[in-house]
């Protein structure tokens, strides 16, 4: 009860200010307290207090892949006049090719980084979200509020998770409900924290 | 048409690269431009569930551009070849 002519902040004042929050990278992949991030179903006081994505080095075969790709044309071109030099295309039926194989590649690269960038986990100061991107046309969404939480624990596992620090998130609930699973997360130890100082539980590995 | 007319024929289709690449071009670019339409169907689609306000519209737009660089393609082939 606030005294006589004391002023008193809302409760969603208070929160805001006691943690800043800060504009979200486009390749971030652990970010406290993102400013202008927002999802399906928000509620709207609901804030989002983690944003997670897997680490930025499950992206590297493709992006190999693409760079690999992308110097396929030049080496065709050197073999083929090699090895088949009766074979002759025109200048415009080249450039069509050549454009048509780029748009391609772009858009490997372009499908690659949307399955990324939309994979993401969400912690907020009532649930927990995990939206899976599986591929351009299958996606599935699932969320825990934290009341249902029973368990946090995290794993790491194998040479290049516990180089890069990156390992996997499971947040159970009791049996009834669906558990949620983020993969591949960086720093999994003061994620799995972050959850269980929300729940109230201590994380398990 | 004999059989000999029937052989030329042949023989001069298959002489002529480009028009080969162009029959085969035409064939993958149809797909592949509904792959595209998807693509950008699903990166808007993704945007409405998970939207962060500094990167989304770029990487629409980019879809936006993949799509339309495959019809630039297409009508090249078709019209240009």
């Amino acid at each position: 009860m606030p005294l006589k002519g004391e002023f008193t902040l809302p409760k969603n004042t208070q929160q805001a200010s006691a943690h800043e929050k800060k504009p979200v990278g486009m390749l971030s992949t652990f970010f406290e307290y993102p400013e202008g991030v927002s999802f399906l179903n928000q509620g709207e006081n609901e804030e989002i207090i983690l944003l997670l994505r897997r680490d930025f080095i499950t992206n590297v075969p493709w992006i190999l892949t693409a760079i690999g790709l992308a110097i396929v044309p030049p080496i065709t071109a050197v073999l083929s006049s090699l090895f088949f030099p009766f074979f002759t295309l025109s200048g415009q039926t080249l450039f069509a090719i050549l454009t048509f194989y780029y748009t391609v590649v772009f858009g490997f690269i372009l499908l690659e980084f949307s399955l990324w960038y939309f994979h993401v986990g969400l912690v907020t100061d009532a649930r927990v979200v995990d939206i899976d991107v599986i591929n351009i046309l299958a996606r599935d969404v699932s969320e825990v509020y934290l009341n249902d939480v029973k368990d946090v624990s995290y794993a790491q596992k194998g040479a290049l998770a516990t180089f890069f620090n990156f390992g996997g998130i499971f947040v159970q609930t009791n049996v009834t409900l669906q558990n949620v699973e983020f993969d591949s997360v960086p720093r999994p130890t003061e994620v799995a924290r972050i959850i269980s100082d929300l729940v109230g539980t201590k994380p398990r590995e | 048409m004999n059989a000999q007319d029937l052989i030329n024929l042949t023989i001069a289709f298959l002489s002529d690269f480009d028009f080969i690449v162009k029959i085969i071009l035409i064939i993958l670019l149809l797909p592949y431009l509904l792959f595209a339409l998807i693509l950008a169907q699903q990166i808007f689609s993704l945007g409405k569930s998970y939207n962060q306000i500094n990167f989304s519209p770029i990487i629409k737009t980019l879809s936006i551009l993949h799509v339309l660089a495959v019809i630039a393609v297409l009508l090249y082939v078709i019209l240009v070849l």
